[in-house]
């Protein structure tokens, strides 16, 4: 298994968004759950929380020797690389911003621990040569940590892990510019097959957390987190779903503590509305089920979204009362 | 020289398909007019088989259209290919989902009733006189031998491009650029790479396909698809711009999102 350093703490802006002392404690313990190995705080970080929370794991970012130096109690720590920095358990950053510096690295060759930092473009080349030149230059631990102006952050780090890296560092949603914490664990879990042993489901408890403390929300289709990553409407979505769900989702919405839901709209198919009426108790002949799905389309057009659930039963009660009235006339 | 790519746009197919968007004429007809201004190689404007209110608009999409191919989405049968042809669009997409829990699960037919009804559409949509391109949905689930037996079939049939599709978003790049490098080795086709972004890795795939050898890339603007979405359009092609040539005016590509974002930004 691989180690994960997670930076979520130390990209928080405590000048900005002003968390509380608690709220970051409560972040540490939470991401440390999400299986996090270590987490990376600062010095501002630590006075902020004061106590630090028993059970994870903390590495401190030194921005200077005399920081490593009054904070003792760590088991490591990590540091923008400076020449004059020789302690064991020091990490040393190296910011690495082009594929081409890679060989130039061999005079860090003898340093024990490493983070490559940068290598956002390294997508555009030949990423598994670069790789492999890494893990060769050093007798030591690599750690990557990709940064993501080409949004190739965690494809990195993942490709970095399954051809053998050790260690990464991530945070959580990508906050500062790194690898996504939540989809490396998913990525490992459903693509990888790891056996992920932390629980999940507690990703919306973290989400609202992160964007307590940041005052931003998470994208409604942001991946993994989204409130609609398992909204379906389409026709041939829904009906697959229904089917056997594993047609259109790459793994159960439980595992991540969320629900699918099939919702009605311009791209909805007669099974959809079957499934939605059945969801509401009824069973109506497909005569009106079709008249129904007209109806929703039409709807959904004008009001240029899905309909709401109050919608469809309104949509509903309107086909049958004229069905209705039809018999009577 | 950078290597040329191709960009297809999905905004108005997938996009609109991710549940809550759902634009009405007008909308499709201008963000359409606005995506063959800025270089955009095809547009997927819709599914004409969601009824009379797609169909008007792809058929207007197509009056206003000056440089780029406009194709519609199909299901895999004929009365879908029919709507598509009251469009009279420049290509019919028709979608075959390959993969074992597609076909059994799905449609609940086998691997020879797929291969049979395939060809049926394609055949027929050639004989009317119409380019085809077809998409493998949920590829990246399939056998890969599978796939490649579909292609050199379709390329009989004179179908010259088929879209991988990363339907459930599992792909990496290092599987990526294995299954693009065989698919044009073993069927001489022209590829086109579709992914989406569950694992957050849609621009990355989608490069490296292209660094593979896909021709095609499809986008979205903002992302917008099933699920997680797609892959980004202005994303794709600010990172790919060191290494390939989309044809696209990047500045207006902006514009373009900025419209998009007004059209969805109250879902």
């Amino acid at each position: 298994m691989f180690k994960m350093i997670d930076r979520t703490l130390t990209a928080i802006k405590l000048e900005e968004d002003y968390p509380t002392g608690s709220m970051l404690a409560d972040m540490c313990q939470l991401i440390s759950k999400l299986g996090a190995d270590y987490i990376e705080i600062s010095v501002p970080v630590l006075k902020r929380i004061g106590e630090l929370p028993m059970g994870p794991k903390y590495i401190l970012k030194a921005d200077t020797i005399e920081e490593i130096k009054k904070y003792k109690n760590f088991d490591s720590y990590v540091i923008k690389y400076k020449e004059d920095v020789n302690i064991e358990n020091v990490i040393h950053e190296i910011q690495v911003n082009d594929a081409r510096e890679i060989p130039m690295l061999n005079r860090y060759a003898h340093l024990k621990h490493v983070r490559i930092t940068g290598l956002d473009e390294l997508m555009c080349g030949d990423y598994a040569a670069s790789m492999k030149r890494l893990k060769e230059l050093f007798v030591g631990t690599v750690c990557l940590c990709p940064q993501n102006s080409y949004f190739c952050a965690t494809a990195l780090a993942l490709e970095w892990l399954l051809s053998g890296g050790k260690s990464i560092a991530v945070s959580f949603v990508g906050i500062g510019g790194y690898a996504v914490l939540e989809e490396i664990l998913m990525a490992a879990k459903v693509i990888m097959h790891k056996k992920i042993k932390v629980d999940l489901s507690i990703l919306p408890e973290v989400t609202k957390l992160y964007e307590t403390i940041t005052n931003r929300r998470v994208k409604y289709n942001k991946p993994i987190l989204g409130d609609n990553i398992f909204a379906v409407e389409a026709g041939i979505h829904a009906d697959g779903i229904n089917k056997n769900p594993l047609t259109y989702e790459p793994y159960d919405p439980e595992t991540v503590g969320k629900v699918r839901k099939i919702v009605v709209g311009k791209h909805s198919g007669t099974s959809a509305i079957k499934i939605k009426l059945k969801e509401k108790g009824a069973n109506l002949p497909d005569k009106m089920v079709d008249k129904i799905l007209e109806n929703v389309k039409e709807q959904s057009v004008i009001k240029k979204r899905s309909l709401t659930d109050t919608e469809f039963i309104h949509i509903v009660k309107e086909v049958i009362a004229s069905e209705k009235q039809k018999i009577y006339c | 020289m950078k290597s040329k790519k191709y960009i297809v746009d999905t905004t108005l197919r997938d996009g609109e398909q991710s549940a809550g968007i759902a634009f009405n004429t007008k909308d499709k007809v201008k963000l359409a007019k606005l995506m063959d201004e800025i270089g955009i190689y095809q547009i997927e404007a819709g599914i004409p088989a969601i009824g009379k209110v797609e169909k008007e608009a792809i058929i207007k999409i197509m009056a206003n259209r000056k440089n780029a191919l406009i194709s519609a989405w199909n299901r895999m049968n004929i009365s879908d290919i029919q709507h598509s042809m009251e469009c009279e669009p420049d290509i019919i997409h028709i979608s075959a989902p390959v993969s074992y829990v597609q076909i059994y699960s799905k449609l609940r037919k086998n691997k020879q009733w797929l291969r049979h009804n395939l060809l049926d559409c394609v055949q027929y949509a050639i004989d009317k006189g119409y380019q085809v391109t077809v998409g493998f949905e949920d590829a990246s689930r399939a056998d890969i031998s599978f796939i490649i037996s579909l292609g050199v079939m379709l390329k009989e049939a004179g179908v010259s491009c088929i879209r991988y599709a990363d339907t459930v978003g599992v792909l990496t790049p290092h599987n990526v650029s294995d299954v693009t490098k065989s698919i044009s080795r073993y069927t001489d086709m022209d590829v086109e790479i579709h992914v989406h972004n569950d694992f957050g890795m849609a621009v990355a795939n989608s490069l490296e396909a292209a660094k593979n050898g896909a021709k095609y890339i499809d986008c979205t603007f903002l992302g917008i698809g099933e699920r997680a979405g797609n892959c980004d359009f202005v994303k794709f092609v600010k990172s790919s711009e060191s290494i390939f040539d989309c044809g696209i005016d990047k500045k207006r590509a902006l514009e373009v999102q900025k419209e998009v974002y007004h059209l969805i930004k109250d879902r």
